[in-house]
């Protein structure tokens, strides 16, 4: 709120988190870094000021591994210019025609945001197409959620994306008049925004009117695919800044950096060219290493000696639908990565069918959820019936996923249940 | 309460919390008479009524000398509470940078900005800044240093040998008593110096050469600070808005009407000295004298433990004498600006009057310690109050005169809560 006599404390998290993001980008940490103010006035800035970090930011000069789709590039480096801490300003809602009164026209300024930390990260100027920048943006995406230092939700506000975008002349070094655009709310509006303003500026130059680019921050209008002014700016904006004198500065010791380093998980990158070498797809490995629990997951399903690519099918297949359609999250399911192990294991080495055990403890429960399940699933058990034994495993885990912690029979009987259901019921 | 610094621009605000050094004095039982209007052109000095109490803590400084209150708090940035203190001959200290936790103090100059303590007597002072001392987790600036027991470092005078200031090494700033400054305050002060070499002190002359760099230098930070931290005051969320068709006039007109003229003089400047192309000759360059000086007395702290000077280069000016020159205003602030730079704790005390006007003016001087060492001071002056007796004498005589039917009442009330000097002064 800004209010007189408030003032603003450092949330030592946010420095973690810092310190985490600048390790997986491969950055140089400052070992001792400093906050300053960023001046100028707008309703949803309540001091006036915003607390950044300018010219010494906590990490800087690192670089992103990214993998484009194979016709886009493939494998590329992008460079990282900075990473920086600062505060959010809270959110102006423009409602256009003022529900509350015809007369008088006003925007609600929304404050619950206000002060809380943001990580800046600025990339080089390295990509060169829409695509490039998506696939930066996302890989960004998936390192933070890797890191755990954001869900990375664009629509929740969590992630956010401004590009600039300048061309040159071929054989030309300097860099052409950059142009920033803001309004982008998804990967996909980064590609297209980024394709439509390069070609606006090739036109522009190719008429000779290359001095109509100027440097302005555009808006990104969604719904005319095209990008437009929004303000021009008038020269460079003076935010005198100076070092902000309510927060002390941050010093960071080699046995802070190396503890937050060894507590880095196996980062995206590191993870796909595992997943490469253990001889899946590109397909597979990027589907896989997209969400780091379900390559935690995969992981420990392998963990138990099951076939690579057959943990890979039943993941990316069976259980991603299933997932999907129960909108449950795989730390969600039931099933776990031995019983999935387990269950390949077996329809592997064609052992459905085998021995009957002893003990089968409340046989009924069993029999309630196989019942769901053969109801739930008619169109399998036709194909079931027309002689599509092999279906017997995906009965198995279908039943697994929804019931096997529950269950205290051994697998084997439950396994030998179905086999007797599906029999008798396809009789 | 309201709480309107003295601004148009915050007029009917009332703050949603306490700040922490006032919710401290609360819990320790305090009782908050009031709330004097900062700077504003009312009040005046209590010594005499046609001259200014001091600024910007001159109504704290004259309710404790109008004897309305015991004890009070202001604000020091360069020199506001120990300013005031020394023009209407009360108590005033400025403990050391991050002592007392900002919380709920309106900024003026972050890196600058203590609270302080007025009081009758240094004992009071004591009382007063122990029970707002202290870490604070809303303020990022204050230190986690223990606070010790200031009141168990007095001494009562009979206790004391007759030289109790034996060790002490005090060293007056030779640069303090020179010229710019008037003769009487001067002649003041080395009396009051000459007492303490009576009392036991080793006396030395002091030179800091950088001294005089500290005005301008703290004029620079103060105002580009304070520029900044005036800038939420914009209308919109709190305090007088005066309502625009645009963004701008809203900003522009709200300001312009909330702002008193000094303020507004305060903000151009500061701006101006923080701007694209200014910073590295002014800001910058006056961060790096300020490390000069901080250094030159460190340095000095280091051969001495208490360093002297005068508070302000002379008695309570007329009311209105300074308007219309603000450096000669300014200017008034040598003594105290070059403490807020180095972020050290520092006690006025009157010492004497100068006879000006109407009747007696009084006269301060200032001790200047180590950081965080307040408790040395105020061990050394828990002995002085037996050389303030003759300031005691005419307060009397001042109050005899003014204040005869309130006089009793506020004995009787100061020897229920706290026993000082002063009270067992007025029943005699």
């Amino acid at each position: 709120m800004g209010l007189p006599g408030a003032l603003p404390v450092l949330n030592s998290k946010v420095i973690e988190y810092a310190v985490k993001v600048g390790l997986a980008l491969n950055c140089k940490l400052s070992l001792s870094s400093k906050f300053d103010r960023k001046q100028y006035f707008y309703p949803d800035l309540p001091k006036g000021y915003q607390i950044s970090q300018f010219d010494i930011p906590i990490a800087s000069g690192g670089y992103l591994d990214v993998d484009l789709p194979l016709e886009f590039g493939g494998h590329r480096k992008f460079g990282i210019t900075r990473v920086h801490m600062e505060e959010d300003a809270g959110k102006l809602l423009h409602t256009g025609n003022g529900s509350f009164s015809q007369a008088i026209k006003f925007s609600p300024v929304d404050l619950n945001r206000a002060g809380v930390p943001l990580l800046e990260i600025v990339s080089e100027p390295d990509m060169r197409t829409g695509i490039e920048a998506a696939e930066y943006a996302a890989e960004l995406q998936r390192l933070v959620r890797y890191l755990g230092v954001s869900n990375g939700n664009m629509q929740e506000g969590s992630l956010r994306c401004d590009v600039n975008v300048s061309i040159r002349p071929i054989g030309q070094l300097e860099f052409g008049t950059k142009v920033e655009i803001k309004n982008l709310n998804s990967f996909s509006s980064v590609s297209r925004a980024i394709d439509f303003e390069i070609s606006r500026q090739v036109l522009l130059h190719s008429q000779g009117q290359a001095n109509q680019i100027v440097q302005e921050t555009r808006l990104w209008e969604e719904g005319a695919q095209k990008t437009v002014t929004m303000r021009k700016k008038e020269g460079l904006a003076d935010y005198r800044y100076f070092p902000e004198p309510d927060l002390p500065g941050v010093t960071l010791s080699e046995e802070y950096i190396n503890g937050i380093r060894d507590s880095l998980p196996e980062l995206p990158e590191m993870k796909r060219r595992r997943y490469e070498n253990l001889g899946l797809s590109m397909q597979d490995v990027l589907f896989l290493a997209n969400d780091i629990n379900v390559a935690a997951f995969f992981d420990a399903t392998i963990g138990t000696g099951a076939d690579v690519k057959l943990a890979a099918n039943w993941i990316m297949g069976d259980i991603a639908a299933y997932m999907k359609n129960e909108k449950l999250s795989v730390n969600d399911i039931k099933l776990t990565p031995k019983e999935l192990g387990e269950l390949i294991a077996s329809i592997k080495g064609g052992t459905i069918s085998g021995k009957i055990g002893k003990e089968i403890v409340d046989p009924a429960e069993i029999e309630k959820i196989v019942d769901k399940v053969i109801a739930a699933n008619p169109k399998q058990l036709e194909q079931y019936r027309g002689g599509k034994t092999k279906l017997q495993g995906f009965f198995a885990g279908q039943v697994f996923m929804a019931s096997c912690s529950e269950l205290t029979t051994t697998k084997r009987t439950v396994f030998c249940y179905i086999d007797t259901e599906l029999v008798s019921r396809s009789t | 309460m309201p709480s309107t610094a003295g601004s148009r621009l915050l007029e009917n605000y009332r703050p949603p919390f306490d700040a922490t050094a006032v919710r401290k004095l609360r819990e320790s039982g305090a009782i908050v008479v009031g709330r004097p209007i900062w700077m504003s052109l009312v009040t005046a000095n209590p010594w005499d009524l046609s001259r200014v109490p001091g600024g910007s803590s001159g109504g704290s400084a004259a309710a404790v000398s109008a004897r309305q209150c015991m004890v009070a708090l202001g604000s020091d940035t360069g020199g506001s509470v120990r300013q005031p203190a020394s023009f209407c001959g009360v108590v005033g200290l400025k403990p050391t940078y991050g002592r007392v936790s900002r919380y709920g103090l309106v900024a003026y100059a972050s890196s600058l900005d203590v609270i302080g303590c007025f009081g009758s007597s240094v004992a009071d002072a004591g009382i007063l800044l122990n029970s707002i001392s202290g870490h604070d987790k809303f303020d990022a600036t204050s230190s986690k240093r223990e606070v010790p027991d200031y009141q168990s470092q007095f001494v009562a005078i009979d206790y004391l040998e007759s030289k109790p200031l034996k060790g002490l090494r005090v060293g007056v700033i030779r640069e303090t008593l020179e010229n710019g400054v008037d003769s009487e305050v001067i002649s003041s002060v080395r009396d009051a110096v000459s007492h303490l070499e009576e009392l036991g002190c080793t006396v030395t002359e002091v030179s800091l050469p950088s001294f005089s760099l500290g005005l301008p230098a703290y004029y620079i930070l103060a105002l580009s600070e304070s520029s900044s931290n005036l800038s939420r005051y914009d209308g919109v969320r709190y305090g007088k808005q005066v309502p625009g068709d645009e963004l701008n006039s809203l900003y522009g007109d709200s300001r312009a009407q909330g702002f008193g003229s000094e303020v507004k003089m305060r903000i151009l400047m500061g701006t101006y000295a923080l701007s694209a192309g200014y910073y590295d000759a002014y800001y910058k360059r006056a961060q790096q004298v300020r490390t000069i000086i901080r250094s030159s007395f460190k340095e000095a702290l280091d051969k001495n433990d208490i360093l002297i000077s005068p508070a302000a280069p002379s008695v309570a000016y007329k009311i209105g004498e300074k308007k219309n020159d603000p450096l000669a205003m300014y200017a008034g602030d040598i003594m105290t600006v070059n403490v807020n730079l180095a972020g050290l704790p520092a006690l006025v005390l009157p010492c004497g009057f100068v006879e000006g006007g109407s009747g007696s003016l009084p006269v301060g001087f200032q001790m200047i310690g180590a950081a965080f060492d307040e408790a040395n001071s105020k061990l050394f002056l828990g002995c002085f109050i037996a050389f303030s007796k003759c300031y005691v004498e005419s307060q009397m005589h001042y109050f005899q005169i003014v204040f005869y039917v309130d006089l009793i009442a506020h004995a009787f009330i100061q020897l229920l809560d706290a026993p000082s000097i002063h009270a067992a002064c007025f029943l005699i």
